[in-house]
């Protein structure tokens, strides 16, 4: 029994040998799988972040666009607190050049990787003078109509106001070339005479004596019809665009409300007190109604009965009137612009002839400013001089016009602002965010106790106004909160403008809100 | 066998100097010594054939995994790139069936003074005797720098027999290159085939395909 016993002793733990190789190397076989599954896996996940902080990064390049569009800054959370998106993290910065142009950089931050993008946006002004003469779905110039073209701003520099009065005519351009450099000047392109639609424009040839002659180019859609009759004269191109034109979209102003205005016979009021709604503004005959610039107003009608006068003085800055139903310029009614500055008038009218016609002119003499209507019928009085330009649904153009397209027109008033895009590309994310180590927002946002804001409201306010030239000796403006520029773009700090300076508020808006160009 | 010597000195049995005589009566029978190395040789063989075929299995698909992350690596630059060039002064401008193993670009470099800024010329081609994607500044010009992006790219696309003016891969597209751009509008169809000999396996293959949309 001893020995047996010391038999089986003796072969105890051979079989757990073996075991123990065996768990070893499949262990190891195990490990060495799991150790490259691991390190596979890794490498998929770091080229998953890339491309989610490239994505985070276009998504910030879209939020920024989106803010620029809807009147704010382009930014979107900043560097130290940025906004949460999907998986990961993004802000954006913006910065005006000398050119109008905003140049967004957009950070995309994923666990693993980050990712910067550059975008350069255009700022376009599609103002509702620059169309000229313009019939959205019919234009009718009437036989003998002489469509010229002056730049009172440009004329400015020659002659003052009171000059350009009577020598209007002599300073007509015609056809001449926009881009042209006038006094070391260079104009922008968009300034030149122009008539157009995009439904029917029709060209009569023969009035009272004159032949047509229209020194303008054409502005068409691709479905306007065009038809100009023989002996009609049109200087400019007359080929169609690729798409519709565009109007601009008008928007009603929300002021608060005043009492109408009724002025009768013979008295004589101004109006100064800006952005107010009168319900009906009325003058009756011999009365005159001044209104000085800068000055806005909405109303539902805006009635100038036979012998009254609607006098405006945009000396000081320019008159703006929105109405919402109805314009009435009686027959014998004058409206007169003191200043004859085309810029300095703009009746925009919101309404369309669904109850009434919502344009009637018939008024005399002379009118210098823009005429918006962009839902209504127009016809323009017989025998005015109308310097500036006229925009309608239709507008029919009556016999023997004297039509004179003033480039002064073109402003930002009731303009709609585009933001294109024209220059995208891919930029390297500076050292201190290309390192997750350094800069872990995850980690701030933990420490903090708080979460990401989202980026539709991440958009940032404006605290601080800094001038600076950059890198490549140019000059740009930051617009945004205090400490959010990017310094790594700035070479020289020219100007900082801060909340609290008296500089910054002087451009405020009443509410204390910095206006944004 | 350790574990039984160890037994013995423990036991005492040695201490005296002198063995006990006559047979053992521990270890192994020469039986039971054959029939245990025979055991382990078997558990020997089998494991060293699993661990060769685990270490190719594994070897294979690590350099199947590494094809195909230098394929995804490599479009991506690709696609990259041209995300940043300018749809209009892209060449050659080939909607399928057409294509072509080389585009002519230039990248958006941002604005200066007001206007946009492009890149010198640029192109990313397939060169056949080395099966490389070269990507060239100032292609065709004295001043011309070459950079290699990638290798091991093949001479036809995937299933593509090539030379027969056939569409062989049923993508549309006849003796197509293993790197093929089709531009179509504002974006580019980037096709990729990438064949790599390993030592195990003989060739192996990666694809990829993208499409990449020009911002400017």
């Amino acid at each position: 029994m001893k020995t047996k016993n010391t038999s089986r002793q003796d072969t105890e733990g051979s079989a757990l040998l073996a075991a123990l190789l065996v768990v070893m190397t499949v262990g190891a076989l195990s490990a060495t799988a799991i150790q490259m599954q691991v390190s596979s896996l890794r490498q998929q996940e770091t080229a998953n972040d890339r491309k989610r902080a490239f994505y985070l990064a276009e998504a910030g390049l879209s939020e920024a666009l989106l803010s620029l569009r809807d009147g704010g800054l382009g930014q979107v959370g900043t560097k130290a607190m940025p906004a949460g998106f999907g998986e990961g993290y993004v802000f954006t910065s913006a910065v005006e050049d000398a050119y109008g142009n905003f140049i967004v950089h957009s950070t995309g931050i994923a666990p693993r990787a980050r990712h910067r993008l550059g975008l350069s946006i255009e700022r376009q002004v599609l103002s509702p003078g620059s169309l000229g003469f313009f019939g959205d779905e019919a234009l009718t110039v009437g036989g003998g109509t002489q469509l010229s073209y002056v730049d009172s701003v440009r004329a400015d520099e020659k002659l003052d106001r009171e000059s350009l009065a009577g020598a209007v005519v002599g300073l007509v351009i015609p056809g001449a070339t926009p881009t042209e450099e006038y006094n070391g000047t260079v104009y922008p392109e968009n300034v030149g005479p122009r008539f157009g639609g995009n439904g029917t424009i029709d060209v009569e040839n023969v009035g009272s004596g004159a032949y047509t002659n229209l020194q303008a180019d054409v502005v068409r859609g691709p479905a306007a019809v065009l038809d100009i009759q023989l002996g009609a004269t049109v200087s400019g191109a007359t080929a169609a665009q690729a798409e519709a034109v565009v109007m601009p979209k008008l928007n009603w102003p929300a002021f608060a409300l005043l009492g109408s205005v009724n002025l009768t016979t013979g008295i004589s009021e101004a109006l100064t007190t800006t952005e107010n709604h009168y319900p009906n503004v009325t003058v009756s005959g011999g009365a005159v109604l001044r209104i000085v610039g800068p000055f806005r107003a909405s109303m539902d009608t805006l009635t100038i009965a036979t012998g009254a006068t609607l006098e405006i003085d945009s000396s000081a800055g320019p008159v703006e009137l929105h109405v919402s139903d109805s314009v009435n310029f009686a027959g014998g009614s004058s409206v007169t612009n003191v200043t004859l500055d085309a810029g300095g008038l703009h009746l925009l009218v919101h309404g369309d002839d669904s109850v009434a016609p919502a344009v009637q002119l018939r008024m005399t003499g002379t009118f210098h400013g823009v005429l918006y209507a962009p839902l209504a019928a127009v016809a323009l009085p017989r025998g005015l001089a109308w310097t500036g330009s006229a925009v309608a649904r239709t507008l029919d153009i009556p016999r023997d016009s004297t039509l004179i397209f003033d480039s002064a027109v073109i402003s930002e008033v009731a303009a709609q602002i585009f933001y294109i895009p024209i220059s995208w590309n891919l930029l390297a994310a500076p050292k201190d965010i290309a390192n997750p180590m350094a800069y872990n927002p995850e980690a701030t946002y933990a420490g903090l106790g708080i979460t990401a804001a989202t980026p539709a409201i991440a958009w940032q306010p404006v605290e601080q106004v800094i001038k600076y030239e950059g890198h490549d000796e140019k000059e740009y403006v930051y617009r945004g909160v205090t400490g959010g520029i990017d310094v790594d773009l700035v070479a020289t700090t020219l100007e900082t403008i801060n909340a609290i300076d008296p500089r910054f508020i002087d451009e405020a808006e009443p509410d204390g809100v910095f206006v944004q160009r | 066998m350790l574990r039984v010597r160890h037994s013995r000195l423990a036991s005492g049995r040695l201490k005296s100097g002198r063995l006990k005589s006559g047979r053992p009566k521990s270890g192994f029978s020469l039986v039971e010594l054959m029939i245990g190395l025979s055991l382990v040789t078997v558990l020997l063989v089998n494991t060293t054939v699993l661990l060769n075929s685990t270490t190719a299995a594994t070897t294979s698909s690590q350099e199947q995994l590494d094809l195909d992350n230098l394929a995804s690596q490599l479009l991506d630059r690709i696609a990259l790139a041209l995300m940043e060039a300018d749809k209009e002064i892209t060449l050659p401008q080939n909607v399928a069936p057409q294509h072509s193993n080389l585009i002519n670009y230039q990248s958006s470099m941002g604005l200066t003074d007001g206007d946009v800024v492009y890149s010198d010329p640029s192109r990313i081609e397939f060169q056949l005797m080395d099966s490389e994607v070269i990507w060239t500044r100032n292609a065709g010009s004295p001043e011309a720098q070459d950079v290699v992006w990638g290798r091991f790219v093949r001479e036809f696309l995937f299933e593509e027999t090539g030379g027969n003016l056939a569409d062989d891969n049923d993508n549309g597209l006849i003796d197509e290159a293993g790197l093929s751009f089709n531009i179509d509008g504002s974006s580019v169809l980037i096709r990729l085939t990438l064949e790599k000999e390993t030592r195990r396996n003989g060739p192996i293959t990666a694809q990829a395909w993208t499409r990449a949309t020009f911002r400017n």
